[in-house]
């Protein structure tokens, strides 16, 4: 069977979204498993001169991609859906399955922008501060707590958030 | 990445959220609606509301 331009628009959106997700999960492991915990081992001295340069172009990385996973992963499942004849969701498994995960990686990219990048850029900001002789800002410890905090989240959800992504095509339960 | 407060903090609101999940996925065929699917969410609301209130 020959493919139709149907075809060749979902496998675009599909691509986008996986190269996009492999992205933004990729940073999100090197945050949680590699950066973080090589940071504390850092002298402060070296650490303030990585943070506004390798961590801002890691942030901008992660940030951007999560939104491309997103956008990519909703417009994906709506025009599936619509090509689908909006077939109703609760007596379908993909459409439980892949709307479960969607809803999960949406609150993901909402941490992404509204606790860790928020957060972020703070601490990026005193740094900055801190290596043109300013004091850093008493709150500044706070803002890692709850920037890492999300992160962490966002590592444990990606494991069901991923699980209910590929048991939409790959676990048929209904 | 040890069993920092951060960490505890981060698995215990995900498993939750998880877990309430999973509970709406069976809730949403066995009951023939969507809406189930807001549990998760309005816990994840609740997530937000606390850590943003998370001192040192």
């Amino acid at each position: 069977m020959a493919a139709t331009p149907a075809d060749f628009y979902l496998i675009a959106l599909r691509w986008t979204h996986v190269l996009a997700g492999i992205t933004w999960i990729g940073l999100l492991y090197y945050f949680n498993m590699v950066q973080v915990p090589s940071f504390k081992e850092i002298d402060a001295s070296v650490r303030n001169v990585l943070i506004p340069k390798l961590v801002r172009r890691a942030l901008l990385i992660f940030r951007g991609s999560a939104v491309v996973t997103v956008l990519a992963g909703w417009t994906y499942f709506f025009s599936f859906w619509a090509l689908n004849s909006f077939r109703p969701l609760t007596a379908w498994s993909w459409g439980l399955s892949i709307l479960a995960g969607g809803v999960l990686g949406t609150m993901m990219l909402l941490n992404v922008w509204g606790v860790i990048w928020l957060y972020q850029k703070k601490v990026i900001a005193a740094t900055e501060g801190v290596l043109k002789g300013q004091p850093a800002p008493a709150e500044m410890p706070v803002w890692g707590k709850r920037a890492l905090i999300a992160s962490r989240f966002n590592m444990v959800l990606s494991l069901p958030m991923l699980f209910f992504m590929m048991a939409a095509s790959h676990l048929p339960f209904l | 990445m040890a069993w920092s407060f951060e960490f505890k903090a981060g698995l215990g609101w995900a498993l939750l959220i998880s877990i309430l999940t999973i509970v709406a996925i069976w809730a949403e065929f066995a009951f023939g609606s969507l809406l189930p699917l807001l549990l998760p969410v309005v816990v994840y609301v609740g997530f937000l509301g606390w850590v943003f209130r998370v001192k040192k």
